[in-house]
């Protein structure tokens, strides 16, 4: 079994790799794992001991000849080809695209040849549309990322992709030596990482500052240490030399650790008791180190059901802006999470199952929602809605993909061009009503993306084929929306008894 | 490179080369080169990402 893990995002989905990779050798150990990152986010595969050959993509290589001379695109395209020839060369038994991007699925198509046994991930058609392969990309596309109702974690998807499950042994810290770690241990009580990929995802430096007065307000005796990259150092020298000269702390309370090497963060890591921050890499240090998080994670930015803290203990503070009350507040509560006191006071609390998330603070209509996700993909029995208009969407939708049927069934067989022109008019007019009743309500929108989805799963082929493979997604989608129909029903019945 | 000074000019330079990896799709296209004309779209897809900062999608919003 050789395998081709595709990790070509960053850093932080690279490290939500891990415990899949581990899972596989675990599951296979005589299999050879082959692990694909860009040059820059490599470091991350190379503590891991379960890869077995790390390939990596140098961006600004391909890219040199084209750069500094347009007319050299060809030589450009030429070191692509070049690179994508020798990883073709290994003939990969087992292809696994890790990283949901169009240029990934563009990448894995075409890697994949008659040598490929099976295929994860996302892919593309022959007119180069997107092909959600697998069932659990599917559900990725449909339900994932920022807009959706997804509440797997990226590190179970990555490990369904694998078919394999996650024991808590997958979780831990890289494998150091000499070469790859450096630096000697240093105790703390708290690490911070004060940056994130943007700006719009962590606190200014003046509420940090604020945040750190208040956690030495509640506790004299903290010892904080600074992690990040090297880029990092100045904004954290800035902040401690401002810290130390108003009082807040003495020098040695204060402590940057900050532009080390990935695996030197594990180092540190380990004499620490909590991580506080809101990008995701350092946090999955943490749970790969079982070191718990107070992970900040601003709404709209982030879902950290996704890419959250999974070390148990770890909670998600959830912001929609900040001001000096909530970082008051925030203080209290990481005094609080520091020592394992009360973590209900947060909004989430990573939990060892899968979703791997209670919440302490939502709305029964998002619950509703993921309930909805759960009967859709993993046949489960629907709650009762509290939610009248998405019902009577539901049955509009109904009558819809039964127009649809209908003339699916008329196309299956001959018939003149006329009438051919006529169904496929009516198809296309339900499918507009089908969108527009997507955007009535967000249960609407996830049954419709479902749909969507399945519909582009459809590979390029001849009108007959393509009518029989239409009218299987619409019968299983006339009976997802007759269950949704029927559940209401059956629900509304025992209410009222 | 070292001319270019802000975000808007680099997704400015990032799109030019983009337009010049697309003709050549057109040219890959012409000559059903399928293979290659995906091993280009995977580069130009990688310059696209420079420009959003996004790598990471669930939206593909290709239309079948």
């Amino acid at each position: 079994m050789k395998i081709l893990i595709i990790a070509i995002a960053r850093l932080g989905d690279n490290l939500l790799c891990w415990p899949a990779i581990r899972a596989v050798k675990r599951n296979y150990p005589k299999s050879k794992i082959h692990v694909l990152a860009r040059k820059r986010f490599s470091e991350s595969f190379r503590c891991l001991s379960e890869v077995d050959q790390l390939h990596i993509f140098d961006t600004a290589f391909v890219f040199e000849p084209q750069f500094l001379d347009s007319n050299r695109s060809g030589e450009t395209v030429e070191r692509g080809q070049n690179f994508i020839t020798k990883l073709k060369a290994e003939k990969y038994t087992h292809i696994v695209n890790m990283t949901f991007s169009t240029a990934s699925a563009f990448l894995t198509r075409v890697l994949t040849s008659e040598d490929t046994q099976s295929l994860s991930g996302y892919s593309v058609h022959d007119d180069g549309c997107v092909f959600p392969v697998d069932d659990i990309s599917a559900f990725y596309y449909a339900q994932g990322g920022i807009n959706g109702n997804n509440r797997f974690h990226l590190a179970d998807i990555f490990a369904t992709q694998c078919k394999v499950d996650l024991l808590p042994i997958d979780w831990k810290e890289a494998d150091l030596n000499e070469d790859s770690s450096s630096v000697q241990p240093v105790d703390t009580d708290i690490l911070i990482h004060l940056t994130s990929s943007s700006q719009s995802k962590t606190l200014s430096i003046e509420h940090w500052s604020l945040l750190i007065k208040n956690l030495f307000i509640h506790q004299r005796e903290l010892v904080i240490g600074f992690i990040g990259s090297s880029e990092d150092v100045p904004l954290i020298e800035q902040l401690t030399g401002y810290l130390v000269a108003n009082g807040v702390a003495t020098k040695d309370r204060l402590i940057n650790l900050a532009g080390v090497r990935l695996a030197d963060t594990f180092v540190y890591l380990s004499k620490t008791s909590l991580l506080i921050g809101a990008d995701s890499a350092p946090i999955h240090l943490a749970s790969h180190s079982k070191i718990k998080t107070y992970n900040i994670s601003f709404v709209g930015k982030v879902r950290f059901w996704e890419t959250g803290p999974r070390a148990i203990g770890s909670v998600v503070k959830t912001l929609r802006f900040v001001d000096e009350k909530i970082i008051i507040e925030m203080a209290k509560e990481i005094i609080k999470v520091f020592y394992d006191n009360d973590l209900s006071i947060t909004d989430a609390q990573a939990i060892n199952d899968c979703p791997s998330y209670i919440f302490h603070r939502r709305d029964s209509r998002s619950d509703e929602d993921w309930n909805l996700i759960e009967s859709i993909y993993m046949n489960k029995s629907i709650i009762k809605w509290n939610d009248e208009i998405s019902l009577q969407a539901v049955y509009k939708l109904l009558d819809a993909n039964q127009l649809i049927l209908t003339q699916l069934q008329l196309l299956s067989k001959p018939s003149d061009r006329v009438k051919t022109e006529m169904a496929l008019g009516i198809i296309e007019q339900c499918d507009q009503i089908i969108d527009t009743l997507a955007k009535s309500s967000n249960k609407l929108d996830l049954i419709a993306r479902w749909y969507k989805t399945e519909k582009l799963r459809i590979p390029n082929c001849d009108f007959e084929k393509s009518i029989e493979q239409m009218i299987l997604i619409h019968t299983v989608f006339n009976e997802l929306l007759v269950k949704i129909t029927d559940s209401q029903k059956v629900l509304s019945v025992a209410n009222s008894l | 490179m070292s001319l270019v000074k802000n975000q808007s000019e680099f997704n400015d330079y990032y799109k030019e080369n983009i337009k010049i990896l697309e003709s050549l799709v057109k040219q890959k296209k012409n000559q059903n080169l399928q293979d290659e004309v995906f091993a280009i779209q995977f580069l130009i897809e990688i310059l696209k990402e420079q420009i959003t900062n996004e790598n990471t999608y669930n939206s593909h919003s290709q239309i079948r």
